[in-house]
């Protein structure tokens, strides 16, 4: 611990010096009296005071939690040789997590362990390093206070609170893969198509013994099968527009959590490509491991400042698979971001996009003019979902404050009559 | 102390000493709002400043009272640091507030005490170069006692 001395030691020091020198010059004893208090806190506090040796441990390496969750540290404190008559404990909290537990002050016994626990509620979705807490020890009268820094050891992973989805969006073509779309074409499933004369090969199973015996002749039923699909998430992490309530990477990160979840109980293959300043993606997979490796993923995910022009043909071949959705989140305010939209559907891609609207973070800036850049500035962005929709991708403005499952809604309407175009 | 200051002294200056001794409470309010812990010491050394010129212009016979104003000092000083200390919010122990506050009080109990013993040892005293120089050198030796001690409580581990 760092020895720090307080601002009385000094202070007593030249007052006692002071009073004394004084006493001698004036002839009056009576202030040797008064200095005679502040000379036997010197004296006897600095001959008291010995270093303290600390231990600390913390006891919790890696903690997951969700968005609003609180998460409890505990950190054991233990003082070799001697008692600590006043240690002052102050918790590092980063931004992300608060703290609701205020410092506190306490006596610690000779070689006698005290646990304490910090309550951290995660405000914001993200990977912190936590535990880290200020000591200060106070020598037996104050005159000497000794200090450490306990770096943040504790990983703490806190997920995007889980939003509810109804209704996804449907893959305009699926994977050969068992999953929940019907699909319209003919073969093993449990959704009746049609009745057919039975061919050599037929299982006996599909015949339909009613219509055969009404119709003299065998006659089978068809299924249309159940099938799954590749969807990929696409995250434009080029900027962030937000205030104090939020921001976009926000929403985009909480609605992405939402989408792959979602997808994933249904079966379907899904991957993510986080497109920024930093590329980062996962490969399309299914199963619970891949909710866990998207929303590693996503936790990452942050606005990483560059002017490198970038370009799909930098993303990884098979994060894009042939026949996926691609469903795109992005405020629509980065010029590459829009190339890469305008390239992938030039590829014949199924693309759906979630414009994720900066204006509640962004209101109009002071005067006439502010005004008509903020007016110029909507209008650049409504031509922007028009230029979309013309190439057949449909766009869905997504507000703050409205609930993601309502956008998906109004995605899944526009995508049903929306034709696909080949440009 | 600001009232005692203002009427242990008489005549000349009298009303330089009471401003002397109102500064120095308004400064301790002050350092005290604004969590300067420096500011207490530097109030409380107006205020005894404020002290010893009022018993330099007054002149005459010994303050017997003086323990009891340097007990007051003390006690005020110390509760301001506390106070200071107090203004971050904090979840204290209970026994810790019990065991300052004994001390503050045991401290200027015993500072008071000495403080008599001294003002007795003077008025026994018979004076001259000789006691004055003892004193000088009691005082340099004193002086020297704190540093040793306090260059040792630096000594870190």
């Amino acid at each position: 611990m760092t020895a720090v001395p307080a601002a009385k030691l000094r202070g007593y020091a030249m007052l006692t010096a002071a009073l004394v020198w004084a006493a001698i010059v004036l002839h009056r004893p009576e202030l040797v009296a008064v200095a005679a208090p502040f000379g036997v806190l010197l004296v006897i506090g600095l001959a008291a005071t010995v270093p303290p040796e600390l231990a600390v441990r913390t006891s919790d390496e890696e903690i997951r939690a969700v968005e609003g969750d609180t998460i409890t540290l505990h950190t054991e404190l233990e003082a070799a040789g001697q008692a600590i008559g006043r240690l002052a404990i102050a918790t590092h909290a980063p931004a992300g997590l608060h703290s609701s537990t205020p410092a506190r002050v306490l006596r610690l016994s000779a070689d006698t362990p005290a646990e304490i626990t910090t309550d951290l509620v995660c405000t914001r979705w993200g990977g912190y390093l936590t535990g880290g807490m200020s000591l200060r020890a106070s020598g037996p009268l104050g005159l000497v206070r000794f200090e450490q820094t306990v770096p943040a050891t504790v990983r703490v992973r806190v997920y995007p609170r889980p939003e509810s989805v109804r209704a996804l969006p449907r893959p305009a073509a699926t994977h050969v893969g068992a999953g929940n779309y019907v699909t319209r074409t003919r073969g093993e499933g449990l959704e009746f198509a049609d009745l057919r004369p039975h061919v050599p090969g037929d299982r006996l199973r599909q015949v339909n013994w009613r219509v055969s015996a009404r119709r003299g002749r065998l006659h089978v039923n068809d299924y249309h099968p159940e099938r799954n699909a590749d969807v990929v998430l696409f995250l434009d992490s080029f900027t962030d527009t937000r205030d104090q309530a939020g921001g976009t990477i926000d929403m985009t990160v909480r609605a992405a959590a939402a989408l792959a979840a979602a997808y994933l109980r249904t079966r379907d293959r899904v991957g993510i490509v986080g497109f920024g300043g930093v590329l980062r993606w996962v490969l399309p997979s299914a199963g619970q491991t891949q909710t866990y490796r998207i929303l590693d993923s996503l936790i990452d995910t942050q606005v990483v400042a560059s002017y490198a022009w970038r370009e799909v043909a930098v993303i990884p071949a098979r994060t894009l698979p042939p026949h996926a959705l691609v469903v795109a989140l992005t405020p629509l305010a980065d010029a590459r971001m829009l190339t890469a939209l305008a390239d992938l559907r030039a590829r014949g891609i199924d693309l759906a996009v979630i414009d994720v609207s900066p204006l509640p973070f962004v209101g109009p800036p002071a005067g006439d003019l502010g005004d008509l850049a903020y007016r110029l500035w909507r209008l650049q962005r409504e031509q922007l979902g028009s230029k979309y929709r013309t190439m057949g991708v449909p766009v869905v403005e997504w507000l703050h404050g409205q609930p993601v499952d309502e956008v998906l809604a109004k995605l899944r309407e526009v995508r049903r009559y929306a034709r696909t175009v080949r440009i | 102390m600001a009232a005692h200051t203002a009427t242990a002294t008489s005549g000349r200056g009298h009303g330089a000493v009471i401003v002397a001794a109102l500064a120095a409470s308004a400064a301790l309010a002050a350092a005290i709002i604004a969590r300067w812990e420096a500011g207490v010491v530097w109030a409380i050394a107006l205020a005894v400043a404020a002290y010893a010129a009022g018993l330099a212009l007054a002149g005459g016979s010994l303050d017997q009272w003086a323990p009891l104003t340097a007990g007051g000092l003390f006690a005020a000083a110390e509760l301001g640091e506390w106070a200071v200390e107090a203004a971050r919010p904090a979840q204290i122990d209970a026994g810790i507030v019990r065991a300052r506050a004994a001390t503050i009080v045991a401290l200027a109990a015993a500072g008071a005490a000495a403080g008599w013993l001294l003002l007795l040892a003077s008025n026994a005293g018979t004076g001259g170069l000789a006691i004055t120089a003892a004193g000088l050198a009691a005082t340099a030796a004193a002086m020297l006692l704190v540093s040793r001690l306090a260059r040792g409580a630096w000594r870190d581990d």
